[in-house]
C-alpha cells in the first residue's frame, strides 16, 4: 500500500512540477511578447492567432499573476515545506493558460483561488514566526487577493494594478526588512516603514476608489519605501565585498533607485505628466526583475535543484536591462520614438539572462561531471 | 550523502573570464581585515570533543557563506553547537527566518565542508534549531563591523 501510495505521490509530483514550469515559461513569453505590442514594437508572429491578442490584453495578468506570483508562490511553498501550499502556485500557473486561452473569466476567478490560498500559506509563516516581516508578507498576499478580487469582479486597470504592484513591492520589502536586522537599528527606522506600508495601501484603496489624489498618495509611498531601502539596507555593506554577493547588491541598488523613479512618474502621471508607462515599468523591471536577476543564482538551487556557476557574465545581462531601462523609461517621455527600441532591448535583457541561467547551470554540471 | 573530491572545478573560460567563481572562491576574497571573514580567535560556539578537530571543523564551518550577507555562518552566529565524538560529529545550525527558501542549501553546504574536513567514515549530523531564536548579540564583532555597528 505504502509503495503504490508512494508511487502515485511520486507521479503527481512529476505532473504538478512540469505543469509548473510550463505555465511558467508560457506566461513569462506570452506577457513579454504582449508588452512588446504594446509598445509598438511589429512581431514577426503577429498574425498567428488569439492568443496573442489576450496576451497584450492580459500582460499586466500574465506577468505578476501568472509569471511572478506562481514564482512567488514556488518560493514560499519550499520554505513552509507543506505539498498544499502547492496549490497557490499551480492556481496561478494555470489561470495564465486559461486567460491566453480565451477562458478570461475562469482564470480571473482561479487567480482569486490561487491568492486565497496563498493567504493561508502566509497566515502558517505568521503562526510560525510572528515578526514584522512575516507579517508584511501575509499583508502582500492580501494585496494580492484584493487585486485579483477587484479584477474578477471587472474593476478597471486603475483600480486593480496598484493592488497587484502592491503585492510584489510588500513582498519584497518583507524580505529586505528580514536581512536589515543584520544592521543596528536606528531608531524611528521601523515606524517609518510601517507608516510608508500604511501609506501604499491606502493609496491602494484611494485608487480603487477612483479619488484624485491617489496616484500621489501612491508614488509618494513609493518613493518613501526607496529611501527607507536605500538608507537600511545590508546591501550598502554587501556592495563591498565579491563575486556573487557584489553582483546581488548591486541588483538590489539598481532597483531601490528605480523604485525611486517609480515613485516620481506615479506622481507626476496621475497630475496629466506623460509618464504612465515610466511608473509602472520602473517598477515592475527595473525593481522587481532586478530583484529578479540579483536572486535567481541563489533561489533557483533552492526551489529547483539547478545549481548555478556564477561569473561576470551575469553582470551583462543586468547592464543592459538597466541601460534599455534608462532609453525606455527617461528617455522615450520626451522621445516616443524611443520606446519600441527600448522596449525591445528590456525583452532582450532577459532573454539574454534566461540564455546566461541555463549556460551556467550546464557549466556547474560540465564542471562538476568532470571533478566526480 | 555524496560529496565530489574537493578538487577545484574546470571551469569553461567564456563564462568566467576573469576568474570570479562564487563556489569556489570566498566571496570576501580580498577584503581587508575589518572584514568578519578575517576573524581568527576561539568559535563563538560550544564545542566538545578531541581538540585536534577543533580547527578542521571550525575551519569547514567557515567555508560556507550565505551569499545574501556575504559573512560565513559562523559569523552571522548560525551555529549554536558542535560535538564530535567517536567517528560523529553532530552540529546544530539556526536561520535567521522561517520563510527563508535557501535553508536547504546551507545546511547541505554544511554537511559538504564537514565531510571534506574529516575522516571518511565520520557521520555527519546537521541538526536546524530554532530555540534559542537568533538574535544580533550572536555576530560576531567583526560581523558587526561588517555591518557598520
Amino acid at each position: 500500500m505504502r509503495g503504490r501510495a508512494a508511487s502515485r505521490h511520486r507521479a503527481f509530483s512529476v505532473v504538478a512540477r512540469s505543469l509548473l514550469v510550463l505555465a511558467i515559461a508560457v506566461a513569462l513569453v506570452a506577457g513579454i511578447a504582449g508588452g512588446l505590442l504594446r509598445a509598438g514594437v511589429g512581431l514577426p508572429a503577429q498574425a498567428a492567432g488569439s492568443w496573442l491578442g489576450q496576451a497584450v490584453l492580459a500582460h499586466a495578468f500574465l506577468m505578476i499573476g501568472a509569471f511572478l506570483g506562481t514564482v512567488i508562490g514556488i518560493e514560499r511553498a519550499v520554505a513552509v515545506k507543506q505539498p498544499l501550499a502547492f496549490v497557490a502556485p499551480l492556481s496561478s500557473g494555470l489561470s495564465g493558460l486559461l486567460m491566453l486561452a480565451g477562458a478570461t473569466s475562469a482564470a480571473a476567478w482561479l487567480s482569486v483561488v490561487a491568492a486565497l490560498a496563498f493567504v493561508a500559506v502566509n497566515t502558517l509563516v505568521v503562526v510560525r514566526q510572528r515578526a514584522a516581516h512575516t507579517a508584511l508578507l501575509l499583508a502582500a498576499a492580501l494585496a494580492w487577493l484584493a487585486g485579483n478580487g477587484l479584477h474578477a469582479l471587472g474593476g478597471p486597470a486603475e483600480a486593480v494594478v496598484p493592488w497587484w504592484f502592491g503585492f510584489l513591492v510588500l513582498t519584497i520589502v518583507a524580505e529586505r526588512l528580514e536581512m536589515t536586522r543584520l544592521m543596528r537599528r536606528r531608531r524611528g527606522a521601523a515606524p517609518a516603514l510601517f507608516g510608508l506600508v500604511g501609506a501604499l495601501l491606502a493609496g491602494c484603496v484611494a485608487s480603487a476608489l477612483t479619488l484624485r489624489w491617489a496616484g500621489a498618495l501612491y508614488g509618494a509611498s513609493l518613493l518613501g519605501l526607496a529611501a527607507w531601502l536605500l538608507s537600511f539596507d545590508i546591501a550598502r555593506r554587501t556592495i563591498k565585498a565579491h563575486g556573487l554577493s557584489r553582483y546581488m547588491a548591486g541588483c538590489l541598488l539598481l532597483g531601490y533607485l528605480w523604485l525611486a523613479v517609480s515613485g516620481v512618474a506615479w506622481a507626476a502621471a496621475s497630475l496629466g505628466q506623460p509618464t504612465r508607462d515610466t511608473a509602472l515599468h520602473a517598477l515592475a523591471l527595473g525593481f522587481v526583475f532586478s530583484m529578479m536577476l540579483g536572486h535567481a543564482p541563489v533561489i533557483l538551487p533552492a526551489v529547483a535543484g539547478v545549481k548555478l556557476q556564477f561569473g561576470w557574465v551575469f553582470y551583462a545581462p543586468l547592464a543592459l536591462l538597466h541601460a534599455s531601462l534608462v532609453v525606455r523609461l527617461l528617455l522615450a517621455p520626451s522621445q516616443p520614438a524611443l520606446l519600441a527600441p527600448g522596449a525591445a532591448a528590456n525583452a532582450v535583457a532577459i532573454v539574454l539572462f534566461a540564455a546566461t541561467v541555463l549556460g551556467s547551470a550546464l557549466a556547474w554540471r560540465w564542471s562538476h561531471s568532470s571533478t566526480a | 550523502m555524496t560529496t565530489d573530491t574537493g578538487l577545484m572545478p574546470v571551469k569553461p573560460p567564456w563564462l568566467d573570464p576573469l576568474g570570479i567563481d562564487a563556489s569556489v572562491v570566498h566571496p570576501c576574497r580580498g577584503m581587508d581585515n575589518e572584514h568578519p571573514c578575517a576573524s581568527e580567535g576561539p568559535p563563538p560556539y560550544p564545542y566538545a570533543g578531541p581538540e585536534a578537530m577543533r580547527k578542521p571543523i571550525d575551519d569547514a564551518l567557515r567555508r560556507v557563506v550565505d551569499p545574501e550577507v556575504a559573512m560565513t555562518i559562523v559569523d552571522v552566529g548560525l551555529v549554536y553547537g558542535v560535538t564530535a565524538h567517536e567517528g560523529r560529529v553532530h552540529v546544530q545550525v539556526t536561520m535567521t527566518s522561517a520563510a527563508c527558501p535557501v535553508t536547504d542549501l546551507i545546511l547541505e553546504e554544511v554537511q559538504t565542508e564537514l565531510a571534506h574536513a574529516t575522516p571518511a567514515d565520520t557521520q555527519i549530523d546537521v541538526e536546524l534549531v530554532w530555540e534559542p531564536p537568533w538574535s544580533t548579540d550572536r555576530m560576531s564583532a567583526r560581523a558587526k563591523a561588517f555591518m557598520g555597528w
